[in-house]
Parts: C-alpha cells; sequence; structure tokens
C-alpha cells in the first residue's frame, strides 16, 4: 500500500512540476489521458457488477467484490476531474478560437456543469451500489446466530433497482464525458458512435482490469477454493468477446469515414494513422488491443493460465491507454515529436497509484467475497449437473 | 415432466391439420399467389407502376428488405448467441426463432430480387468468371450485401437443419411408411450414439460461435448501404450497431408476436411459460434502450455538427413530410418498450402481444423514416421530391407478410416446433436416479 | 452390421448407465456403442473420447474459405485496375468484410459436413442394434464379447440396473 501511495505522489509532484515548466502541455495532456482512462476503467467495473445483478448470472459471483473494488477509485476521479478546470485553456482550444456554431454547447461553464452533474450522478449512483452489496454482506455476517439466512434484503434489492439506472446512465453519461472532454479537442470534427465507441471499450478496460486482478488476487489472497477455472475461463471468454466487439466498433467508424471520403472527418483519421509521429502508434495500439488478445485468448487453456492472462490483459490495459493517448494527444500536441516520455509515465503511475490504493483500501475494509448475494451462494453448491464446455 | 412426455406433447403438434388450419394457410396462399401476380405485373410493365420517381429510387422494397434482414437476426441471437451465454430461458423458444431466421432472410432475399427493374440480370451479381468480363466491384456495399445475406441465409439454415436432425430422428421413429421415409431421410440416419453426439456437440457450438459475429456483421452490412453514402441522415458511423440492436429489437418483437398465439393453439402453457416470454420482454428493454439512445446521439450530433444540411434533415424527419412515421416510430421503439420495466405488464400475455405489434409497426416505421426521408430531401432543394406508396408496392408488402405466416405454419405443422433434445438435457436431473429401485419408472 | 456377437442393455436411469459404462470400461470389456437420446459429456469423458477434429476441419475450412474469397475479389480487382471513388485498386480495408463473410461460410459448411460425415452419417439403414425408445427416454449400451465372456456381460448389465438385455447377432 506504502508502494501506491509513493506512486500516486511521485504522480502528483511530476504533474504540478510539469505544470509549472515549458511544456505544461505535454502535463495537462498526460493528465486528461489518464483522466479519461482510469475513469472509464472504473465505471466499466462497476458496470460489470450492475450487469451481474441484472442478468441473474451465476458465473461470475465471486468476481463481483474485485469488480466493485475497482470502482473504488471513484469517488478520487471526481475530485480529480475538477483539476481539469484548472488546465481548461491548455486542453480546449475552442477557448482560445470558439466555435461558433457549437458555442452554446462548447463553452466552459455549461460543459463542467454539465459533465460535473452527470458524473456526480454516477458516481453517487455507484458508491450507492457499493455500499449497499458491502452493507448486505455486514449484515449477513453479522446476523445473530440462529436467525435464517436474509436473503434479499433492503440492501440486496436496492442493489437490483440501481443496476438498471445505473447501466443506462452509464451509456449516456460516459457518452457526454467522451463528446466533451475528448471529441471536442478537435471542434469541427464528430461522429456519432464515437460516445458508444468509448463506453464500450472502457467496460473492455474495465474487464482487463478485473481479469488481472482476479488472477492475481486469487493465489495472493488464496481464494482458489471460490474463483475456479472454469469462473476464470468464463472471464476470459468475455475478455474476448469483448475484445472483438471493441475492434468491430472500431472498424466501423473507421470504414464509414474512409469511404465517404468526406475532408472535415477524415482530417482526424489521417492525422492518427498516417503522420509522423502518431502512425506508428496507431498500428500498435492495433495490435494490442485487437490483434493479440484476439489470438492469445482462442486458447482455451491459456484463458485459466495466470502466466498468460495477466501479461496479456497488461498488454490489453497499456494498449487501451494509448489508445486514448491517440485519441487526445494528436488534436492538442502540434510537433514533430511523441510526447511519450519520462513525464507521462510518472503522471500515469500518480493516477496508477491512487486507482491502485483506493482498490487496497477498500478490500481491506470490505468482505473479499460477496457473502450475501443469493446467487453466490447457489453458485458455490456443488454442482451435480455438468456445464457445457 | 418426463422424457415421454416431452416427446408426446411437441410431437403431437405433427398429427394432421384441421379444418380451421387449411383455411388459414388456403388465404395466405391466396395472399401470396396475389402478390406473385402484382410482382409479375410489375415485372412486365417496369418500376414505374409503383410510386417510385426521383429522388426517391430506393422505395418500399428496400424498407422491407431491412425490416425482413431485422427480423431474421433475432432468430439466431436467441439460439447461437443465448446458447453462448447458457441463458437457460432460451430452450423453448430457440426452434421456432430459428425457423423465423430462416423464413425471413428467404423474405428478405425475395425483396432484393423485386427492387429491381431488370430482375433477369440478377445474376450479374454473383462473382463469376463470364464471358461478359464482368466482376462486380468488391469495394461497394451492395456486394457485401449478397455476400453476407447469402452467407447468412446458408448459415441459419445449416444451423437450423443441425439442430432439427436428432428430433427429426424422433419424429422418424414415432412414424410408419412414407413419413417415416422421408423423416429419415432428413434425419440422415441418425441414431444417437457417442460417436455421433461426440461430433455434433462441438460442430453445435462452433456453429453458435461463428453465428454470433456474423450476425453482427450481416445487419452492419446492410446498415452500410446507407452509411457509406454521404447523404446527410445516412452518413452516420453509429449506423453499424444502431441497426443490430434495431434488428434484434424488431426481432424479438416478432418472436413474441409468433409465440404467444402458437403456444395457445399447440397448448405449450407448460414448456413455453410465462416467464421465457418475460425474458424475452426484459431483452427488448435493453434493444429499446440502445435505439433510443441512438436517436438522441444522431439529433445530437446533427446539431453538434453545425452542418446545415445535418441539421435540416433531422428538422424534416420531426416536422417534415413524413412527420408522422417519425413520431410513431419514436413512440413504439423507444418509448412502449420501456412499459416492460412493470412486472404486471411484461407477465400479461395481452400486453406482451400488443407491445410486440407496436415495437413492429415501429420497427417498421424506423426503416421508412431513414431510408426514404433522407432520399426525399437532400442537398439542393431543387432535386427535393416526396414518395407516396402505391398499390403495387403495399400489396407485394402484405403478400411478404402472408408469405412470412405461411411458411410458419408449415414449420409448425410438418417439424417438431420446439427442440426436443435439448428440452431433456435441461430435464436430466429427472432421470438421473439411481438403480435398485422398479423398474416401472417414474 | 455388428462385427462380434454383442449384448445391448437398456437403460431407464442416466446413472445406471453410467455405471455400467465405468464397470465395463474398467473390466476391459468392448464398448461398441452407447446410445442416448440427449448430449451428456460425462458419457464422452468416462469413454475417454479425444476432443473432437471438427474444429480442425472447421478451422481448415474457414480460413480456406476467407483467403479464397479475398483472393476471388483481388483478381476481380486487378483484372481491370479500376479506380472507384478515389479509392486504391486494392482496397484492403472492405476487404476485411470479404474475408470475415468467407471465412465464416466456408467454416460452417466444412464444420457441417465434418460433424455428418464423421458421425458415419448419413446412413441408409439404421444401427443394426438399434431400438426406437433411445430417441425418446431410454439409454443403451452394445458390448461385444467373445463366447465365455457372454455370461459377465450380462450379469455386469443387470447388475447395473438394465431394464432389458437383447442379444445382437453378428
Amino acid at each position: 500500500m506504502i508502494l501506491f501511495a509513493a506512486l500516486a505522489l511521485a504522480g502528483a509532484a511530476a504533474f504540478l512540476l510539469g505544470i509549472g515548466g515549458p511544456q505544461s502541455l505535454r502535463a495537462w495532456q498526460a493528465y486528461l489521458v489518464n483522466y479519461v482512462f482510469w475513469t472509464g476503467l472504473s465505471f466499466g467495473a462497476v458496470l460489470f457488477a450492475a450487469v451481474l445483478n441484472m442478468t441473474d448470472a451465476r458465473w461470475g459471483r465471486s468476481l463481483k467484490r474485485l469488480a466493485e473494488g475497482l470502482g473504488a477509485f471513484l469517488p478520487a476521479s471526481f475530485l480529480l476531474f475538477w483539476v481539469l478546470y484548472f488546465g481548461r485553456e491548455e486542453i480546449f482550444p475552442w477557448i482560445r478560437e470558439p466555435s461558433t456554431e457549437r458555442s452554446g454547447w462548447l463553452s466552459v461553464g455549461f460543459l463542467f456543469a454539465r459533465n460535473g452533474a452527470g458524473l456526480l450522478l454516477l458516481t453517487l449512483l455507484s458508491m450507492t451500489l457499493i455500499s449497499n452489496s458491502v452493507k448486505a454482506d455486514r449484515q449477513f455476517i453479522n446476523r445473530p446466530p440462529g436467525t435464517s439466512d436474509p436473503a434479499g434484503g433492503k440492501p440486496w434489492k436496492a442493489q437490483r433497482v440501481l443496476s438498471p439506472i445505473i447501466g443506462i446512465l452509464y451509456a449516456f453519461i460516459l457518452s457526454l464525458l467522451a463528446f466533451d472532454l475528448i471529441m471536442s479537442l478537435d471542434p469541427h470534427w464528430y461522429s456519432t458512435l464515437f460516445g458508444a465507441y468509448y463506453f464500450m471499450s472502457s467496460f473492455f478496460a474495465g474487464l482487463a482490469a478485473l481479469v488481472f486482478v482476479s488472477h492475481l488476487l486469487r493465489r495472493a489472497c488464496g481464494l482458489q477454493e471460490y474463483i475456479h477455472p472454469h469462473h476464470l475461463h468464463d472471464l476470459g471468454k468475455l475478455l474476448f468477446a469483448f475484445c472483438l466487439f471493441t475492434g468491430y466498433l472500431f472498424y466501423v467508424q473507421f470504414l464509414v469515414i474512409w469511404y465517404g471520403n468526406l475532408p472535415e472527418e477524415t482530417k482526424y483519421i489521417i492525422l492518427r494513422v498516417r503522420f509522423t509521429p502518431w502512425e506508428p502508434l496507431g498500428w500498435t495500439v492495433l495490435g494490442m488491443i485487437f490483434i493479440l488478445p484476439f489470438l492469445v485468448l482462442l486458447n482455451r487453456k491459456w484463458k485459466m493460465n495466470p502466466a498468460v492472462m495477466i501479461p496479456v490483459s497488461l498488454v490489453v490495459l497499456v494498449g487501451m491507454w494509448l489508445e486514448r493517448f491517440i485519441l487526445v494527444a494528436p488534436s492538442l500536441w502540434k510537433e514533430k515529436s511523441l510526447p511519450l516520455g519520462f513525464m507521462e509515465v510518472l503522471i500515469t503511475a500518480g493516477f496508477f497509484g491512487i486507482v491502485a490504493l483506493s482498490l487496497a483500501i477498500f478490500l481491506q475494509r470490505a468482505p473479499l467475497l460477496p457473502v450475501s448475494d443469493p446467487f453466490f451462494r447457489e453458485a458455490m453448491q456443488p454442482h451435480e449437473e455438468k456445464e457445457r464446455p | 415432466m418426463t422424457f415421454q412426455d416431452v416427446n408426446r406433447e411437441i410431437l403431437r403438434t405433427l398429427s394432421p391439420p384441421t379444418r380451421s388450419y387449411y383455411l388459414i394457410v388456403g388465404l395466405l396462399l391466396l395472399g401470396i399467389l396475389g402478390g406473385a401476380c402484382v410482382w409479375g405485373y410489375q415485372i412486365a410493365v417496369g418500376l414505374g407502376v409503383t410510386g417510385l420517381k426521383h429522388p426517391t429510387m430506393w422505395i418500399l422494397y428496400l424498407v422491407n428488405f431491412v425490416f425482413w434482414v431485422g427480423i431474421a437476426h433475432s432468430g439466431t441471437l436467441i439460439s447461437a448467441i443465448l446458447y453462448l451465454f447458457r441463458a437457460k430461458w432460451r430452450t423453448p423458444i430457440a426452434r421456432s426463432a430459428e425457423a423465423m431466421t430462416v423464413f425471413a432472410v428467404m423474405i428478405a432475399g425475395f425483396f432484393v430480387f423485386i427492387h429491381l427493374g431488370r430482375v433477369w440480370i440478377l445474376y450479374w451479381i454473383i462473382p463469376y468468371p463470364n464471358q461478359r468480363t464482368l466482376w462486380p466491384d468488391f469495394q461497394s456495399p451492395l456486394v457485401f450485401d449478397f455476400l453476407a445475406v447469402s452467407t447468412y441465409l446458408t448459415v441459419s439454415v445449416l444451423f437450423w437443419y443441425t439442430g432439427l436432425v436428432p428430433d427429426l430422428a424422433a419424429v422418424r421413429d414415432r412414424s410408419q411408411g412414407i413419413r417415416r421415409k422421408i423423416y429419415g431421410f432428413f434425419a440422415l440416419g441418425w441414431t444417437g450414439t457417442d460417436r455421433q453426439w461426440h461430433h455434433y456437440g462441438t460442430a453445435y457450438l462452433l456453429l453458435a460461435g461463428l453465428a454470433t459475429p456474423l450476425v453482427v456483421s450481416v445487419h452492419s452490412v446492410v446498415s452500410w448501404d446507407f452509411a457509406l453514402a454521404v447523404i446527410p441522415g445516412y452518413h452516420s458511423t453509429i449506423f453499424a450497431p444502431y441497426f443490430v440492436a434495431g434488428a434484434i429489437h424488431s426481432g424479438l418483437a416478432m418472436v413474441l408476436t409468433l409465440l404467444i398465439p402458437l403456444r395457445r393453439i399447440f397448448h405449450f402453457e407448460k414448456i413455453i411459460t410465462a416467464r421465457h416470454l418475460e425474458s424475452v420482454a426484459k431483452t427488448t428493454i435493453l434493444t429499446g434502450l440502445i435505439v433510443g439512445y441512438s436517436y438522441l446521439v444522431e439529433y445530437f450530433m446533427a446539431w453538434y455538427s453545425g452542418n446545415i444540411f445535418e441539421r435540416q434533415t433531422f428538422l424534416f424527419r420531426a416536422f417534415g413530410h413524413h412527420w408522422f412515421m417519425f413520431w410513431l416510430m419514436v413512440f413504439c421503439n423507444a418509448v412502449v418498450p420501456l412499459l416492460f420495466f412493470f412486472k404486471k405488464i411484461r407477465t400479461s400475455f395481452f400486453w406482451l402481444f400488443l407491445i410486440a405489434v407496436l415495437i413492429n409497426i415501429g420497427m417498421w416505421s424506423e426503416r421508412f423514416v431513414i431510408i426514404i426521408g433522407s432520399m426525399s430531401q437532400d442537398f439542393l432543394p431543387h432535386n427535393w421530391g416526396f414518395y407516396t406508396p402505391r398499390w403495387v408496392e403495399l400489396s407485394i408488402t402484405v403478400a411478404s407478410f402472408c408469405l412470412f405466416l405461411f411458411l410458419f405454419l408449415l414449420f409448425a405443422k410438418f417439424l417438431p416446433s420446439i427442440s426436443i433434445a435439448e428440452i431433456k438435457e435441461d430435464l436430466t436431473p429427472l432421470i438421473r436416479g439411481k438403480g435398485k429401485r422398479d423398474h416401472h419408472g417414474a | 452390421m455388428v462385427p462380434d456377437p454383442a449384448l445391448l442393455g437398456i437403460f431407464p436411469y442416466l446413472d445406471d448407465l453410467l455405471d455400467a459404462l465405468r464397470k465395463a470400461k474398467k473390466e476391459g470389456f468392448k464398448i461398441l456403442t452407447v446410445f442416448s437420446p440427449i448430449h451428456f459429456s460425462e458419457i464422452q469423458e468416462i469413454l475417454g473420447h479425444k476432443p473432437s477434429t471438427v474444429r480442425y476441419l472447421c478451422l481448415a475450412g474457414g480460413i480456406l474459405g476467407g483467403t479464397s474469397l479475398v483472393g476471388l475479389a483481388v483478381y476481380a480487382h486487378l483484372s481491370f485496375k479500376l479506380i472507384t471513388s478515389g479509392k486504391p485498386v486494392l482496397p484492403w480495408i472492405p476487404f476485411v468484410i470479404v474475408f470475415f463473410e468467407g471465412t465464416v461460410l466456408l467454416a460452417v459448411i466444412f464444420a457441417v459436413a465434418a460433424w455428418i460425415l464423421k458421425g458415419r452419417l448419413p446412413r441408409v439403414h439404421l444401427h443394426a442394434a438399434y431400438d426406437p425408445r433411445f430417441s425418446e427416454d431410454r439409454f443403451g449400451i452394445l458390448l461385444g464379447y467373445q463366447g465365455e465372456e457372454q455370461e459377465a456381460v450380462r450379469r455386469l448389465l443387470m447388475e447395473a440396473g438394465a431394464e432389458e438385455i437383447r442379444d445382437v447377432a453378428g
């Protein structure tokens, strides 16, 4: 934990030094990339828990608390959002050169108000979901001996009601975030799919983080009896499915823009796949988030093997970070050199430190498994019936 | 229910048809023949007999094409995608849904022929070496369409047939004479040996795994017929997932529309329960929300773009010539399915059926609004022109519904409409029991 | 046609069948066929079947289909070298779709052909030992024996809970 706190502090220091120095744009850029990456990932993980609640799925129950743990970053993320206000002149080109057609929408006050409100709402709902989940477990653990299982009490019902609301708001608020914080960096460019692309690929990133955490903590925390190999197999299959889906969404956007060949749309893509310094990065990202996971996750045994899944999930996470980078940076950074260096690494480490710290603190306070979840208890019963492969 | 009960209940429907069955089938056949005659008339005289005129060069036929391909998709969703998710509620409805897919894709294919002026040279799109020295342009979305829809037809038929083989064996074993020979032929001599099941099980899983991305790709390809053009209202990156979600939305509604009467008429109440239909209804909430999200994003982006053509297109959709279809679409697709949030409504067969019909009307309207609306008023006002459907295309549309119902009724009468083997697999715990009991069975 | 003389045991209960299978495997009797109305993976596990090769045939079909359809597209485009809409003569981006459709088409066709042919289907005459109840609610094991073993096999089936034991002549 100390390590995480140290990383967080190092990141903060690097950031503060950066914005004071000559290349303040780089610092702000890195901050923004990290903000959208980690926030999306965190909300994505909470969505996983919400989807489990909505679908009565049994297979993933033992992973529910870990997913909620990844959402523990959200309050911190909300605070970190407001720091962007101080960098607004550097980040948002439409402040210096207002875009007349959309000046009503792209104005500082309105943007921060609507995003702040949306983030507040979604963060509060997510926190309520998580706290209800933990409260249900505490009630279950602390119930007086002799009382029956309080399956389906108020906290459980609260989770059932909150989950669909979170699901719906996730789509809208993360789309808003994508439109305002990423798409508006190039104010004359637009794509209807952009919001959906952001929130679906954030879910993918959240899944990758869950894979990473599950495989890591399974050994470390002695959860082998509760997280069975076939749960990990299913999680691997889900990761594979969303790898395909993210690749599909990327392709769909790319194809329509390429085919129409309208200059106001294509300039965004051409910048990222044809020009220096972004070209090699663009294709690297594609390889990391699509090609490599696709090939690796085809194999059945590998999906259950931590020695394979931990590196693969790391590759996906780094790839997704770079993907956010390549969405944000080319709109802001106009020079020929690639702005990826020590400063970015430190700031990223800082954010990672905060996320990991939140996860660690949460898992220390809350039971590692959702013991009061009725589907979890059902899933832990020994099966008579064989499941399909 | 014992395994014997399963066989009996499901195979009961294969008994000789009643008089009302013949009557309905006869009426549908009349509708189909009427439509065929009208089509013949259109081929003979030309597409001018329809309402087709510049600039709306794609008329109701394309609307129907997209509609029927969309209907086909939820069959594969239920059959293949839910199989991969191991969702138990899929079992009693999968076979009928698969049949619905096959018939819907066939009808969609028909509309490709029907919308052509020179139907007799349709084969020009098939890419084979020919002495016309013609090759289709593999870059064109219309060629993608041809490849995707024909692949989808092939795959759905094969997937449906694969699922049917063990059930056809069950029918064969309970038939005599010519019936036994016919069902036996199609059952390929299936005897349920370990070797057969072994390869069959693997193949079924592979088919489900392959059909899933195929479904997504097919309706994406259909959406690209529009999105790859540069007309405002067509050229939008969200089209592919938006159309796929819309397709599943309309398909699920069609599943409800077909199965609610089916279960009544065939007395399948114990097998297709309210719970199964409720799960279908809940899924329509999801797809309805995705469609609603897409409407909102498209509207927002039309404004955000600042492009006057985009802005005008979306204004015209809501307040222009086809305003009624637009509001019908929004109401039926995005608003009405939200009623399924209420348990009372999604467990009432009346409401399930009514809302399902409304969703289908809404989805048809959506295709109309998108396809016809954008073409009517594009860039130059001088180029604008409005389309009114005439009796030719309207009667062919009605005939297509007749054909769909006709094929489905044939399916329901001559083939087991619920997958016998899969229902039994869900009932396995019942026949596990230890042996040292009396052998008179459960 | 069944090569050796064999005994067919018909079981109403799945657990009895699995019991009999395990015992037969242990005693080393020749398990010719197991009949079942449903797919039950434990049967395959006890019999020790290796994972089905249908998946490799399917993969082969997929690769073949994708590459050949793209090959056709490439050939067609190179035949005329036309530039349409300012796109290159060989545009890889749309060819992704062509590749995908070809892959799925042939993968599915190969998979279906594979399961049919590998199941030794289609066949005109049903298996000699087949009982129509196998498509309803009965399971069956066909055990081959050599002369003396008949009694042992018969006893094994009886003890496991066979409802009926039938001689299937070789």
